[in-house]
């Protein structure tokens, strides 16, 4: 009871602290809503993987610097165990009506990776293919695709031109993300590898080797079969092609530089946006308790404790951080909602889980807690007659 | 003894034989080797010039502070081995400061309240002894008011009321008339001599007003931290 009315004292006051927990709650749940979501997207791809071994260039920092040569590419296919291996480019080219570039994979038609991608209008890429592409569906959606000539069963008539900044293509196809929800896989294209070697000069950046083309894992022990299946393999490769090293998609994944550099990216700013909060709850709790002082030298008169003062000041800041919570989960749904909006490509997938709902409520229990704490404690420390003398 | 436990019965309530108390490392000497005594159920006026080091004895009576030196004996205690002096506090001593110290954004009943929230007693009894003490006082149409809308005469009133929640046996009050009209003033220290003879609580009265020292039994005059006889002389005790 006293510490709501307390803080109900100086409602301006009290709403400004609750407002700055907000903000670091609200950056917390945004952030980790969003790159929980990216993590998890990551992973469900590991579905879809799970039979596959990544394979780069030893030491590239990421796969788009990773460069493999025809004659390596052999090498893999001629591992034992290896049953197909798909070679893989990564190409982002301009549109000129988009402030984003447009993302494309590189594949041999007929591959297994290519077989992956389910075609649901038009046609799919053939091996005589040259400026023809496959889109995905939400792609073909943000460019417009016309998709009069691309019905369910094949093309009917010409397919549309698709002009990017230096390039000019035709869509024959559209594919469906190999996994529904991961909406950002059918946010790309797919060009043949020839024209990505012959017409814009790139050498391959991956080679997925397959285990067991044809295969998905579909259950949790589907995945802990490829992945051991995998890991038994993976050496093998290493030392058949000196200069490589294959990974399985877990080992892709956990070494994939810009989920690491997001996770701590998000850590850093969270951790920021904190310790301002704690400053400014410490801030608002040390005015309270100087305004307060010869109540609380009353309170220790007539006979409350240090231990009693200490917890009513932590429960103002508890009561705080409560409300500051409250408030930041739906401003930081709100920021998420907003930035949806703004970034195309279905890359901004969110996941929010009652994990995050209650990491954030303790993330605000501990700014409120840690930023009172000083102040409840110079509070306690306070001897009763120096506190009623208090001017 | 922790201080939670009633002292057994004896005559006398306060007892202090040579209290020092000396602040900033000894520069400042409010009290200069302090004797006397109060029995039980006595109203007593300790009165002397601003600075003569009144509300210091007061606070150390009221274990809000511990003396320099000497032996300060409260309700048959040695308050050097008091441990828990919130406790004593809490249970057996009541505070009427010059200033009422009622908390703005509580009610008056919330205020009386106060000292009882650490002894863990049933909400009902609590509220009806907080009302019951408000009628007394003559403010128990003002129970659920917050002290603003009081005038300064009723907040002292509620302040006093919240000095006897806890059924005191020694009453410490510091300057308690000083800033309410005379009527006020009277009606308080009536309420004082009702305890006194009703309850037998020990009332002490730090004063500067004549009047309100001979409403009691006797008066002490300290001057320059210094406790004075009667006639004049220096008080052994």
């Amino acid at each position: 009871m006293l510490p709501l009315k307390n803080l109900l004292r100086r409602k301006a006051r009290s709403l400004f602290a609750v407002l700055q927990i907000a903000v670091a709650i609200a950056a917390f749940v945004s952030i980790y809503g969003v790159t929980q979501g990216l993590r998890a997207q990551f992973y469900r791809i590991g579905q879809v993987f799970a039979y596959d071994l990544i394979v780069m260039r030893r030491g590239a920092p990421s796969p788009i610097f990773s460069t493999i040569s025809p004659e390596q590419l052999e090498a893999v296919r001629a591992v034992e165990g290896v049953r197909a291996a798909s070679a893989l480019g990564i190409q982002f080219l301009a549109h000129p009506a988009r402030p984003q570039p447009v993302g494309f994979v590189a594949l041999e038609p007929g591959s297994e990776l290519m077989s992956r991608y389910r075609i649901v209008r038009g046609r799919p890429l053939s091996p005589d293919d040259r400026d023809a592409v496959v889109v995905g569906r939400l792609m073909a959606e943000q460019l417009g695709v016309d998709l009069s000539a691309l019905a369910p069963d094949g093309l009917r008539g010409d397919p549309p031109r698709l002009e990017l900044v230096g390039w000019t293509c035709r869509v024959v196809g559209i594919f469906e993300s190999p996994l529904e929800e991961v909406p950002f896989l059918s946010g790309m294209g797919i060009m043949p590898l020839k024209t990505y070697r012959e017409t814009f000069g790139r050498p391959v950046n991956l080679v997925a080797a397959h285990l067991a083309p044809g295969r998905r894992a579909l259950r949790i022990a589907d995945v802990q079969e490829g992945l051991r299946l995998g890991r038994a393999l993976a050496p093998r490769i290493d030392a058949a092609v000196p200069g490589l090293k294959a990974n399985t998609i877990e080992d892709f994944l956990d070494g994939f530089k810009q989920v690491a550099i997001v996770d701590g990216f998000a850590l850093a700013i969270s951790l920021l946006a904190a310790l301002v909060s704690v400053i400014g709850v410490t801030n608002t709790m040390l005015m309270s308790v100087f305004d307060r002082t010869k109540e609380i030298g009353l309170l220790r008169a007539v006979g409350w404790s240090r231990w009693r003062i200490l917890r009513v000041i932590e429960a103002e800041g508890a009561i705080l951080s409560l409300a500051g919570g409250a408030l930041g989960i739906p401003i930081g749904l709100g920021l998420i909602r907003a930035s949806s909006l703004v970034l195309e490509g279905g890359w901004l997938e969110v996941r929010l889980d009652l994990r995050i709902y209650a990491a954030a409520v303790g993330v605000a229990v501990f700014i409120g807690l840690l930023g009172s704490f000083y102040p409840a404690a110079r509070a306690a420390a306070l001897q009763p007659t120096e506190a009623l003398r208090y001017e | 003894m922790n201080g939670t436990e009633r002292a057994p019965a004896g005559e006398l309530a306060v007892r202090a034989e040579d209290v020092v108390k000396h602040y900033d490392g000894g520069l400042v000497q409010a009290l200069r080797g302090v004797h006397f005594s109060v029995h039980r159920g006595e109203m007593v006026a300790i009165t002397g010039p601003s600075g003569s080091g009144k509300t210091t004895l007061l606070h150390l009576i009221g274990a809000l502070d511990r003396p320099t030196s000497g032996r300060l004996e409260v309700l048959g205690r040695d308050l050097a081995h008091v441990r828990d002096l919130d406790a004593l506090r809490g249970r057996e001593l009541g505070f009427v400061f010059q200033l009422h110290y009622l908390i703005p954004n509580l009610t008056l009943r919330e205020n009386v309240l106060l000292p009882t929230v650490p002894l863990r007693l049933p909400r009902t009894e609590r509220r009806r002894k907080a009302a019951e003490l408000l009628e007394r006082v003559g403010l128990g149409h003002r129970v659920d008011f917050l002290p603003v809308k009081c005038s300064g005469g009723e907040r002292q009133r509620a302040a006093v009321a919240r000095a006897l929640v806890n059924d005191p046996e020694l009453l410490l009050a510091d300057e308690p008339t000083g800033s309410v009209d005379s009527e006020t003033g009277a009606r308080i220290l009536d309420l004082f001599s009702s305890l006194r003879d009703e309850r037998g609580t020990t009332v002490i009265v730090i004063t500067h007003n004549p009047e309100v020292a001979a409403r009691c039994d006797r008066s002490l005059r300290i001057v320059d931290g210094r406790l004075l006889r009667p006639e004049g002389g220096e008080a052994s005790e």
